[in-house]
């Protein structure tokens, strides 16, 4: 069994390299209405790592424990390296206090989980957009490809700081 | 011991959810969709062909004990005639440009990051940078959900983090 675990200084990574990491995302953040982008790194010991636009979101997220009913952080999801939206991915039970924290309290009216695994480690892409205009709707329903290559850019250079 | 963060996300949920069902209620009456008949005072069908969920359902979205998701929403929306964005965040998010752009802070944890990111200013070239650093950080602190010990700690590793202001 895959159990997946937070790692050791989590909650403390995720703010210890906020200047580096703001000056990554900024580079993306306000393209196709985009106005968060977290990518998180899971290791061969199954330990997570987020680093975050919008850490705080991250931070609720994982501090109140609802991150167990996201499946995007579920092996049997991310490891089939497809794209899906956040609300689809939030487990009946905690539906409603998913789609509070994470898109009501933030504002984000779309959000999008893109998974991919790199040599032996998995990265999950989290852009998301506080507007619904049709431009940025059709970006995330349809060119996850073009999502994928933002994430891959970020991740590029944010990379040093998973290892 | 339960988890404070929890706490804190039950009660702002619940406040959200009603005051999605208020402004549900409000949009649906001004579309003429008043009902004397229905408790909730509007006409549940209505909201059945709308969305295509069932009477259950839009039951709990007019009592404010479940949101629909967001792309339902736009078509809510549509045909109530009212933005998305207001639909789901209220006024902050109605092309209000001066709500929009408010947040609030709790003054000792304001004061806690001013006090603790003088030497930002006074030793870094880069002050412009630093405002938005600052404000950032600011606006990030201000939605997370725990006790001030701690945010005092995450706005220390966060300052840490901008020590290179002062070596370029």
């Amino acid at each position: 069994m895959n159990l997946i675990t937070l790692a050791p200084d989590f909650f403390s990574a995720l703010f210890r390299h906020q200047l580096n990491v703001r000056q990554v995302f900024k580079d993306v953040l306000g393209l196709y209405g985009i106005s968060h982008v977290a990518i998180t790194h899971i290791n061969e010991k199954n330990q997570l790592l987020t680093l975050s636009s919008t850490p705080s979101l991250e931070f609720n997220l994982f501090y109140s424990r609802l991150w167990r009913y996201d499946k995007t952080y579920h092996p049997s999801w991310y490891q089939q390296e497809k794209p899906a939206s956040w609300q689809s991915l939030y487990t009946a039970d905690r539906y409603d206090d998913l789609y509070f924290l994470k898109q009501v309290k933030h504002q984000y009216a779309l959000g999008l989980s893109l998974p991919i695994k790199v040599n032996h480690a998995h990265f999950i892409y989290s852009i998301a957009s506080k507007t619904i205009e049709k431009d940025n709707d059709t970006v995330f329903k349809d060119d996850h490809a073009l999502l994928y290559k933002i994430g891959h850019y970020c991740n590029n250079k944010l990379l040093p700081l998973f290892l | 011991m339960k988890n404070l963060g929890m706490i804190f996300v039950a009660m702002e949920k619940i406040d959200f959810t009603k005051q999605f069902a208020a402004r549900l209620r409000d949009a649906m009456v001004a579309a003429g969709h008043h009902s004397d008949k229905s408790i909730s005072g509007v006409n549940i069908q209505t909201l059945v062909n709308i969305t295509g969920h069932s009477p259950q359902i839009c039951r709990k979205y007019l009592r404010g004990s479940a949101i629909p998701e967001p792309l339902k929403l736009i078509d809510i929306s549509t045909k109530l005639k009212v933005s998305p964005g207001w639909l789901l965040f209220g006024a902050s998010n109605n092309n209000d440009a001066r709500s929009h752009n408010q947040l609030s802070i709790d003054k000792n944890i304001l004061l806690y990051i001013l006090r603790r990111s003088n030497f930002l200013y006074d030793t870094s070239p880069q002050r412009e940078e630093v405002s938005e650093f600052l404000l950032d950080l600011i606006d990030d602190i201000s939605k997370i959900d725990t006790d001030e010990e701690q945010l005092k700690k995450i706005v220390d590793l966060a300052l840490s983090s901008a020590t290179h202001f002062r070596i370029t």
